[in-house]
């Protein structure tokens, strides 16, 4: 399955993925900015204004409403980082025209492009629905806290890299949020509408000629623009950090960052997948089979990379006294495969779980979205297949040398409070 | 037998084997993922049934646990089987059922195979039943520091007072240290029987193919006569609000309105899905005044769940005045059940619904979840987006009049605890 790429002006690339296998069609637009400080907070509010009211649909309600209408239609505008790049998204899932019995891709579409292009206001947000969606950001930003795997590796991930651009939570942080004003957002949102990297990616069921001339006519509104592309710098640690938070939480949650000292725009990306995969990415991986089945240490014990940056996340949620038998247990695990350990069975597990993953995106809109998205961030290969081929290239051998080039920075823990103490 | 359903555009193939298990075989072509889900009619809820007429009672989790142990074989776990077919493979317990799934790119048939063999092969020993109690107990360890699931479960136990959807489906550490290796086969004998199953298969596959797969791998077995029992249960509600405290940002609510359980699982969804919409999607007046207020956050929604025995319709959303977002939803049913809907509302909710169905139907998974624990009720989810389509304003009104009762409503929060607060 080979995406089909336009571009629409410098700047504005459309990415299409046309099926009639589908009863749906997405429809997404990314606006893609360095990830910066100053920055992050205010990106990640305009989401949420962009949301609450624009020249048609004055509020909330009225765009909820107006999607029923359109059979419906989701649509969820939000803010996330990909590497060190921050990306507001807008993105819609709509039911095919041929259910719909009338033309819903056009109309959808012009949903999508007055939320994104006709904020109310003209050189400030107005007040009041900033200030309603500035506390409604803030109640996000400190809602970290309530998921707690997930705050876990934002916490590890905070700490690993703090002082370069990947530390910084995409949701940003309440002293930034106090400093913004109606103005200063607006202005932002100005930079972002015309200076950002945009990609619009349409997958579904729909005609090509449909989705370009939709595109044609965003980028009419927003112009052309020059994208620099900033690289990515990442160091290797001097020595293992830990870092412990303790809150009043019934599980410990055990969360290890590693750096891999692996090229990840190259085809070394591949090896460092398929090492992740062998190491922790599923039922047939040695955290799941030792940690879990072996030792009974937790529920799950699971890793994950980061191809942007080239890290490697681990985790598990255990019972705060087996703290040190835990991250002895994933240590293990880890200098296992460096050693060459890995057996057939953990290998071909391993690979043929990521073919299958890879394959099964293409039955799902939004998978294929998902995918493509993170490709285009990582400058990796734009098609599924090319990339199923280059996992299977994979030799056994390869990944034990990639084993050996990944180096634990950080150990973090949240721990619960006295009395539980570890 | 060959259904179809042209609204949607699917078909639906059917039959039932000799040992009474049903198969049902959705074909996707074109679609390259294929998923299969093998389930049995037990759940959370069973913990009380007669076997052959003698009494069993069973400590709660023992479901989950079964669930567990079934991927252990006398030569490892069967996930290496499935791994190794490029398979992915797993397993939930719901209050009502079980199931057992893989989805799959490649060897479709081949892992339908180790499906079928796997559920129908039990292996239990002394040693395997006690290391899965540390995996376990960190599984319900988990789940105890997930606000929205405790806020959910506490306000079952305050709408239910008898009946077993109040308790934990995974149990507690000490209910599932009563379980042992006898208890876990006079469970499995009593439910895992194919007549008490279903297997539902979707993708790009060949309907006789899957009976082939069917007919080699599926043992007819005794049945023994099985009966469920649920306790009697009050419509009363046992309190009006929960509380507790947790580590989260901001109190949590779930308002819970307990139902009188339907008899069609179909035209039940489909009524009180439009129901809810109506009254707390987020097109209504409800959450523009709740929103603009500032007194919840966007977060705002609704839901309704029904089993044997059970239903109730939930509003979830975070409020620092959760007893005021009460008042203000109470109040909102009250001017809706003396002025009630308008005809273009419920005409575009209709629509809004039957969209929503239509996405579903790209997706295998989530039309098997969907549609299986539908099959055990008697319904066929595959229907649904007609029953919605026929539904008329005063099928929702009738269910209006009896239902969301005031005196039957909880409010369960969690609430920030003292140090999150002394943090800040």
């Amino acid at each position: 399955m080979d995406v089909q790429t336009k571009r629409i002006t410098e700047g504005i690339t459309l990415y299409m993925l046309p099926d009639d296998k589908f009863k749906n069609c997405m429809q997404g637009v990314y606006f893609t900015m360095p990830l910066r400080g100053e920055t992050a907070t205010g990106l990640a509010l305009l989401p949420k204004l962009l949301s609450a009211g624009n020249s048609r649909y004055t509020n909330r309600s009225q765009l909820h409403m107006q999607a029923e209408a359109f059979y419906g239609t989701l649509f969820k505008a939000s803010s996330g980082k990909a590497g060190e790049r921050q990306v507001v998204s807008f993105v819609t899932d709509c039911i095919a025209d041929r259910y719909a019995g009338e033309p819903l891709f056009d109309n959808v579409w012009a949903l999508l492009q007055t939320v994104i292009c006709e904020p109310r206001g003209t050189a400030a947000f107005e007040a009041d629905v900033f200030n309603r969606e500035k506390e409604t950001h803030r109640e996000d930003i400190r809602g970290a806290v309530n998921d707690k795997r997930r705050y876990a590796l934002l916490r590890c991930i905070e700490e690993m890299c703090k002082g370069e651009a990947y530390g910084i939570r995409a949701d940003g942080t309440e002293e930034e949020l106090d400093k913004l004003t109606p103005a200063s957002t607006f202005a932002l949102y100005q930079k972002m509408l015309h200076s950002a990297q945009v990609d619009i990616f349409v997958c579904g069921a729909f005609h090509t000629e449909q989705a370009i001339r939709c595109a044609d006519a965003l980028a009419s509104i927003l112009g052309p623009r020059q994208v620099v592309k900033d690289t990515l710098k990442s160091h290797l640690p001097q020595n293992v950090r830990y870092v412990e938070d303790r809150e009043p939480v019934q599980q410990g949650k055990l969360v290890i960052g590693y750096r891999a000292d692996v090229n990840t725009c190259s085809d070394d990306y591949y090896k460092l997948l398929v090492y992740n995969a062998v190491f922790g990415g599923g039922t047939s991986s040695k955290l799941f089979n030792n940690v879990r089945e072996k030792m009974s240490l937790c529920y799950y014990a699971s890793s994950q990379v980061d191809r942007a940056k080239g890290l490697i996340l681990a985790q598990s949620g255990i019972e705060f006294s087996n703290y040190s038998l835990a991250l002895d247990a994933i240590r293990t695990q880890q200098a296992e495969i460096a050693k060459g350990n890995v057996s057939e069975v953990e290998f071909a597990g391993a690979v043929q779980g990521l073919v299958n993953s890879l394959r099964s995106y293409k039955d799902s809109p939004s998978l294929l979205q998902g995918y493509y998205m993170r490709q285009l961030a990582a400058g990796g290969e734009m098609n599924i297949d090319a990339d199923i081929e280059k996992i299977l290239s994979v030799k056994p051998e390869q990944i034990v040398e990639t084993a050996r080039q990944i180096h634990m920075d950080t150990v973090y823990f949240l721990n619960g409070t006295e009395g539980d103490a570890k | 037998m060959i259904k179809t359903y042209p609204t949607i555009g699917e078909t639906l193939h059917s039959f039932e084997h000799a040992s009474g298990l049903r198969v049902f075989v959705l074909p996707k072509p074109g679609f390259g993922k294929s998923f299969a889900l093998f389930a049995t009619d037990f759940g959370s809820v069973n913990s009380n049934f007669t076997v052959d007429k003698m009494n069993v009672r069973v400590p709660d989790g023992v479901a989950h646990f079964l669930e567990h142990k079934l991927f252990e074989e006398e030569e490892g776990n069967v996930f290496e089987k499935f791994s190794s077919l490029g398979a992915s493979a797993n397993a939930y317990t719901s209050f009502d059922m079980t199931g057992y799934l893989f989805s799959a790119t490649a060897n479709v048939y081949e892992s339908l195979s180790v499906l079928i063999r796997f559920v129908q092969s039990p292996y239990f020993t002394e040693e395997n039943v006690e290391k899965e109690k540390g995996i376990i107990g960190q599984e319900i360890d988990m789940y105890r520091d997930d606000p929205s699931w405790n806020c959910f479960f506490n306000s079952l136990r305050s709408m239910y007072k008898n009946h077993p959807v109040r308790l934990d489906i995974a149990g507690t550490a000490e209910s599932i240290s009563k379980i042992d290796k006898t208890l876990l086969y006079q469970c499995y004998n009593a439910f895992y029987v194919p007549k008490n199953m279903i297997l539902f298969v979707a993708g790009d596959v060949d309907p006789e193919k899957i009976r082939t797969v069917v007919e080699e791998n599926v043992v007819d077995k005794y049945s023994p006569e099985v009966e469920k029992s649920l306790p009697e249960e009050p419509e009363d509600i046992v309190k009006t609000e929960v509380e507790a405290p947790f580590m989260v940002s901001r109190p949590m609510l779930t308002l819970s309105f307990k139902e009188r359980p339907m008899d069609d699982p179909v035209y039940a969804d489909a009524v009180y899905e439009v129901l809810g919409s109506l009254l707390f999607g987020k097109s209504t007046t409800l959450y523009k005044e709740l929103y603009e207020d500032n007194l919840i956050s966007d977060s705002f929604s609704y839901g309704y769940s029904a089993g044997r025995g059970y239903a109730f319709l939930q509003v979830d959303t975070e409020s620092d005045n959760p007893k005021l977002v009460r008042e203000k939803i109470l109040a909102h049913i009250e001017t809706v059940r003396k002025e009630g809907f308008s005809v273009s509302d419920f005409e575009r909710i209709k629509k809004s619904i039957f969209g929503s169905v239509i996405r579903v139907m790209d997706d295998a998974e989530k039309i098997g979840h969907a549609f299986v624990p539908m099959a055990f009720r008697g319904g066929d989810f595959l229907t649904y987006p007609d029953v919605v389509r026929n539904l008329s304003l005063s099928d929702v009104t009738h269910v209006l009049e009896k239902g969301l009762s005031a005196q039957k409503c909880v409010l369960s929060v969690v609430s920030p605890n003292q140090r999150r607060q002394n943090n800040e």
